[in-house]
């Protein structure tokens, strides 16, 4: 495989959408050299950057230039290594030390610094952007004598010939990225390097199953630059109706395990409480076109015990620093501020007291108040 | 007699009851056994402040029984589409004197509670005696009831009478931002005036309540107006409360008001179904009379700004309209003219070119930079051509120069108008007097000829209004938009061989950990 081949048959793919094939490992030093001659395949990548030059207008309104460089061809790599891993021949072909090999490369690959500024960021979120939307198709064929699984593999067409006489099932299934990536052991760690390499990526998917969302350094960092904190708060609200309330509630729920770890500074706990008092907000910024400004709204019996806490966290904030009970503002618009109101009152009740307090009390040690 | 349901149990001898997700023991409706009425109603106010009325009032009965021994009762069947509605409904029966029970057709047996959380079944199971409609299995035992009559669930909640509630009188920004005030006949006009003087934005409509009752008054079947005011000031407020003949109301839905100072026992905004929707209703308080005080009017009301209403009149030309309009009673008329002034001028925005001086213009316009003759619009009429500038760029120096004494009325510089009135109102009024209807224009008020208005659309730029017209022909668009598509990647394994790590490279020496 070549590098015009890897870009059109993997990455091209992974950024714009279609079959992404895997097939043979990549090695270090193979990336290393494509790395020199990425210029020479100024065709391939035409088709990538302009689709990874649509993801970021939709987050930015001024994207800045980003062409697909070493660091961007690093991931494609490390992801590409770490489907091998999970490849159905892999067992059948490889041995352990040979897959070992594969997996420390795609460590290494995936094993980038913290981006440098925004225009890091988007670069990186735009490659990854379909990280959560990849999927495979897994085949199960049984026939009147026996039966096979292809993982991601099309069945040889003798298998499926004569399906009345030889009485042929065919049952197809969906895998996503969190089904099929392993999640324990080494293997595991690779998946969590990729997300990592990408904080932006994170921070916009932060309700899937794998690997559980942290406010990390890198992630909180992003929340500095005004614009990309007002398109990830966006992303977060434009989930599905019947989900509107999960990735503030996983990120709520990763505020309450970040308030006791260890070293995490006093303003990156105020930023990250900041940004979700402000998030919780803009729910009820939404609700204000109800004719009954002080009618119960139906978030707050949606969600389970994560969305719960996501719409207690400003009455918690409250007791532990007044100034991050609400954003900003806030009282300027009379109809936001009588269902922000009415949001407190259905959020305080007498069960939920003896948690407030105790979340109150971690949150101020945490705050350093 | 009853036993508990043990985790994990799917067969009951209770007839319609299985398990739901959570493993709890629920029929296809849920039975509320009180003992009076008052019961009922308690329990529709406790449900409706905590949970919507609407999703239950489809498919809500409430009978009136009597047991074997002649002794009465009121049952209320609602579905139980999940066993979370049913412990919201128990838990607010159990408030309420009554008790909760569930299943499908005749028997229903008692509904969980913390003895036995996954609910109740009964043991030895006898069919119900003859004549009784329904049987309640309870602790004490199983008692049989006879359906006596059915009362309308929705008839009793509009027929609850409106209760004080004290300290509602206090209405804050947030409340007073939108409110209804019904008025009399004879305190109508009496009352947009004083409004409007206040500078409270206010919509009104003459509304005819749907009265059926044969004891309305002829004042009742007359109608009344009804005001819609916006941001009323809380001085307002106390001088329009304790009016005869004014109500305020408070809205609590989208068609739905009541009396300040009230409240319905039922939370109205939990069963908006009710109401229908292309009708618009009043429940009043103080009403002394027994009917329920409830004023339901067509709809949906077609609200009129009442700025309109205000009566503002401008001198006439003609020597015979003033003839004809001398006869008038001289009742609130009054005369708007031009005086010179000592104000700091306002800001010029055009000019008013005389017919005579149209020939400097266009020879004006030959020797005008581009960035001037794009700056300017004109409307020639026969009073003139008006000439109007973008915000900032020069006049040309040419006829009456015009200021803008507010949006869309324009005077000459230097020059004001009394009285002082409203300028909105005068505004509005000026429009309406000049013939000019109620589209988007400008009123010009010259020194001589009095004021005459322009429409918006008559207004051409400049440069479009001095060229002749170009045929241009009209040529398909190409999208050469640059957006990719994009979609959803899938994987696809490629067949692995048995020599594919054949020709992989050690790992560069000194990076990452060694082998």
């Amino acid at each position: 495989m070549n590098l015009v081949e890897f870009l059109d048959g993997f990455a091209r793919p992974l950024v714009a959408g279609g079959d992404a094939r895997v097939g043979d490992p990549l090695d270090v030093r193979t990336v290393v050299e494509w790395e020199i001659y990425l210029s020479e395949a100024a065709e391939a990548l035409m088709a990538i950057d302009s689709a990874r030059e649509t993801v970021a207008s939709g987050l930015v309104i001024r994207p800045p230039a980003m062409p697909f460089g070493g660091d961007e061809l690093r991931l494609c790599a490390a992801l590409y290594d770490a489907l091998l891993l999970v490849h159905p021949d892999v067992d059948r072909w490889l041995a352990r030390r040979a897959k070992d090999r594969v997996r420390d490369a795609a460590l290494e690959l995936a094993r980038l610094p913290a981006p440098d500024g925004r225009r890091d960021l988007l670069s990186r979120h735009t490659t990854f952007h379909n990280l959560f939307g990849l999927s495979r198709i897994d085949v199960r064929i049984r026939w009147w004598t026996g039966k096979a699984a292809f993982r991601g593999m099309r069945p040889p067409s003798r298998l499926v010939a004569w399906p009345s006489i030889r009485r042929v099932t065919e049952e197809r299934e969906s895998m996503s990225f969190s089904e099929i990536m392993p999640k324990e052991g080494d293997d595991g760690a690779v998946g969590r390097a990729l997300i990592h390499a990408s904080p932006l990526t994170d921070l916009l998917a932060p309700a899937r199953s794998w690997p559980e969302f942290e406010w990390r350094p890198e992630v909180v960092a992003i929340l500095a630059d005004p614009e990309l904190a007002r398109a990830v708060a966006y992303h977060w609200l434009s989930a599905p109706n019947i989900a509107r309330l999960h990735p503030p509630a996983a990120a709520a729920a990763a505020w309450e395990r970040m308030l006791v770890r260890k070293k995490v500074p006093p303003a990156d706990v105020r930023t990250v409480t900041a940004f979700l008092v402000h998030v919780a907000s803009l729910y009820a910024l939404a609700e204000t076109g109800m004719a009954d400004l002080d009618a119960p709204s139906g978030l707050f019996t949606d969600g389970g015990p994560a969305a719960a806490l996501f719409l207690a966290l400003p009455d918690v904030a409250v007791i532990a620093d007044p100034a991050l009970a609400a954003p900003p503002g806030l009282e300027e618009d009379p109809r936001l501020a009588r269902r922000w109101r009415s949001h407190r009152k259905q959020a305080r009740g007498p069960e939920t007291q003896a948690r407030n307090l105790a979340l109150a009390e971690k949150l101020g040690a945490a705050l350093g108040c | 007699m009853l036993e508990r349901i043990a985790l994990g149990q799917t067969r009951f001898s209770v007839p319609g009851v299985s398990v739901d997700t959570r493993g709890i023991a629920v029929g296809k409706y849920g039975a509320l056994l009180f003992p009076s009425l008052d019961g009922v109603v308690g329990w529709l106010r406790l449900y409706g402040d905590e949970d919507s009325l609407d999703d239950l009032l489809p498919g809500m009965k409430l009978v009136r029984a009597r047991t074997m021994l002649e002794s009465r009762a009121f049952v209320l069947f609602i579905p139980a589409a999940t066993s979370h509605v049913l412990d919201r409904a128990a838990r607010c029966a159990k408030l309420a004197g009554g008790a909760a029970f569930t299943g499908t057709a005749k028997h229903f047996v008692r509904y969980r509670d913390e003895r036995s959380p996954q609910g109740y079944d009964v043991v030895d199971l006898q069919p119900p005696p003859l004549g009784a409609e329904f049987l309640l299995h309870g602790e004490e035992g199983s008692q049989a009831y006879d359906r006596e009559g059915e009362l309308d669930a929705r008839a009793v909640i509009l027929k609850l009478s409106l209760r004080r509630k004290p300290g509602s009188e206090r209405l804050d920004a947030a409340a007073r931002a939108e409110l209804y005030l019904s008025a009399a006949h004879g305190l109508a006009h009496g009352l947009v005036r004083y409004l409007l003087r206040s500078r409270v934005r206010t919509e009104v409509a003459l509304v005819q309540p749907a009265t059926e009752s044969a004891f309305a008054s002829a004042e009742e079947r007359k109608g009344y107006l009804l005001a819609r005011v916006h941001d009323l000031p809380e001085r307002i407020l106390e001088n329009l409360r304790g009016v005869p003949g004014l109500t305020l109301f408070r809205g609590v839905t989208d068609n739905v008001a009541v009396e300040v100072g009230w409240a319905h026992p039922v939370s109205l905004s939990s069963c908006a179904s009710l109401f229908a929707r292309e009708r618009f209703y009043l429940l009043r308080g103080a009403r002394d009379r027994v009917v329920a005080a409830v004023d339901a009017i067509a709809g949906p009301l077609a609200w009129s700004s009442a700025e309109q209403l205000a009566e503002v009149r401008l001198p006439e030309r003609a020597a015979e309209v003033v003839d004809a309009t001398a006869k008038k009673p001289p009742a609130l008329e009054l005369e708007v003219r031009l005086v010179p002034t000592l104000n700091p001028p306002r800001r010029v925005v055009g000019t008013l070119i005389a017919p005579a001086e149209l020939p400097h213009l266009k020879r004006l316009v030959y020797t005008l930079p581009p960035s001037m003759l794009a700056g300017h619009r004109v409307a020639v009429t026969e009073r003139g051509a008006l000439l109007l500038t973008r915000d900032g760029e020069t006049v040309i120096p040419l006829g009456t120069v015009l200021c803008e004494a507010t949006a869309g009325l324009l005077i000459p510089l230097g020059m004001d108008l009394v009285p002082r009135v409203s300028i909105e109102v005068l505004a509005s009024a000026l429009v309406r007097q000049a013939g000019g209807g109620r589209g988007a224009g400008l009123t010009v008020f010259p020194h001589e000829g009095g004021p005459f208005f322009v429409e918006e659309g008559a207004l051409r730029t400049l440069e479009r209004r001095v060229l002749a017209r170009i045929p241009v022909d009209t040529v398909p668009i190409v999208d050469v938009s640059a957006d990719a598509a994009l979609g959803e990647p899938s994987i696809v394994n490629e067949p692995l061989g048995r020599f594919s790590l054949w020709g992989w490279k050690p790992r560069p020496s000194g990076s990452g950990k060694s082998e």
